[in-house]
């Protein structure tokens, strides 16, 4: 017997034949006694399987065979990749030194030009000796002090350094040494 | 004190496991381990790898819950990510094994196309247990693909179709893998028997 027919049997005792098929195989092993010894061996073997599959048990108590799985599962969590930052965070990452650089001009300019009027919103005046201004700028949610040394005929501010900018990531001054 | 996730249904587990309690998934573990063990013993023939991988399926399943929708019982989808676990390690170990000349002979079913019919039936007047013994026996003795298959088609009751998709071969390679598991199934029933009788 050739293989295509023997699998073309064997396909038909799996119920994966189209009806035609199987029709042509149900013919031929009704009047092939070859067909039908290779058709009956089969099926004994689909039956004795179907009907006889071993059982096994996990050789392991419940709660060792568990706590190795729960191990297993942390380990996993411990070792993937803490997820990346946000979407909002990167942003503010790319802000952040844009806002410092828009703020650093707009203090320079203050500084330099006294007289002009700040386009921020002045929130504080004060101290005696200095001039000192605080701007905020709502939108980046910065505030800003910019020192400004009031002229006077003292000895010990005579020799004094000049101003000098810091910049602490979130904030901007001019402070004096 | 009885637990009382013993008396939730799996449905229920699966719910709360799926909001992170680990309890609802060590009662699923604790009710369907047997099955999940018993499949990868079944296709590894091996108590330490069934082990393994049946505990590597139960990670799988902790962290791929979300994607159960349902559509199976919950024990046949752990039952599913099981096999192809297995596949998976059968797949290496194939590609680390130098293949025989005899391999390649059984792979080809050269040896089964010879063989006569085996008959009378090899499974007839035999005890259930002994001829689950014999079953388990003659099992131990098939090709990797010829066990796999067999398991698949007929315990796990998948269409051709559907192991030649997880087999990753043709489904006329399937169909030529389950005939010769087969006839060499009925041939070592048949011979287990002999050896019994003499």
């Amino acid at each position: 017997m050739k293989l295509d027919l023997e699998l073309k049997l064997q396909a038909w005792l799996d119920a994966e034949l189209p009806a035609a098929e199987a029709e042509q195989m149900r013919r031929r092993a009704a009047t092939d006694p070859e067909a039908a010894r290779l058709l009956a061996e089969l099926q004994n073997i689909k039956t004795a399987l179907l009907q006889n599959e071993t059982t096994v048990t996990v050789p392991e108590t419940r709660p060792f065979y568990w706590s190795q799985i729960e191990r297993r599962i942390q380990r996993q969590a411990s070792l993937r990749p803490s997820p990346g930052p946000s979407w909002a965070e990167r942003l503010r990452r790319w802000l952040a030194p844009l806002a410092g650089l828009a703020a650093l001009a707009a203090a320079l300019l203050v500084a330099l030009n006294p007289s002009a009027t700040p386009s921020l919103n002045q929130v504080s005046d004060m101290a005696e000796g200095f001039q000192t201004r605080t701007f905020r700028d709502e939108s980046a949610g910065i505030n800003f002090v910019v020192f400004h040394q009031v002229p006077q005929p003292s000895a010990a501010l005579a020799g004094a350094p000049p101003a000098r900018i810091r910049n602490d990531g979130s904030s901007f001054m001019t402070e004096v040494e | 004190m009885p637990d009382p996730q013993e008396n939730s249904s799996d449905t229920d587990l699966v719910r709360s496991a799926q909001k992170g309690d680990m309890q609802a998934f060590e009662e699923l573990v604790a009710r369907h381990r047997d099955r999940v063990y018993a499949r990868a013993y079944s296709m590894m023939r091996n108590e330490d790898e069934a082990l393994d991988l049946s505990q590597d399926a139960w990670v799988k399943g902790w962290q791929r819950l979300g994607q159960f929708q349902g559509d199976s019982s919950f024990a046949t989808w752990m039952t599913r990510i099981v096999i192809n676990l297995c596949l998976d390690q059968l797949r290496k170990l194939k590609r680390k094994r130098a293949e025989s000349l005899e391999a390649m002979a059984e792979e080809s079913g050269g040896v089964e196309r010879q063989m006569p019919v085996i008959w009378p039936n090899p499974a007839e007047g035999l005890e259930r247990a002994e001829l689950r013994a014999r079953i388990n026996r003659a099992l131990d003795q098939l090709s990797d693909e010829h066990r796999t298959v067999l398991i698949l088609h007929e315990f796990e009751q998948m269409e051709y179709k559907q192991i030649a998709r997880r087999m990753n071969c043709s489904t006329g390679t399937v169909m030529s893998r389950l005939f010769y598991a087969r006839r060499r199934m009925a041939a070592l029933l048949a011979g287990l028997k002999r050896e019994n009788l003499e």
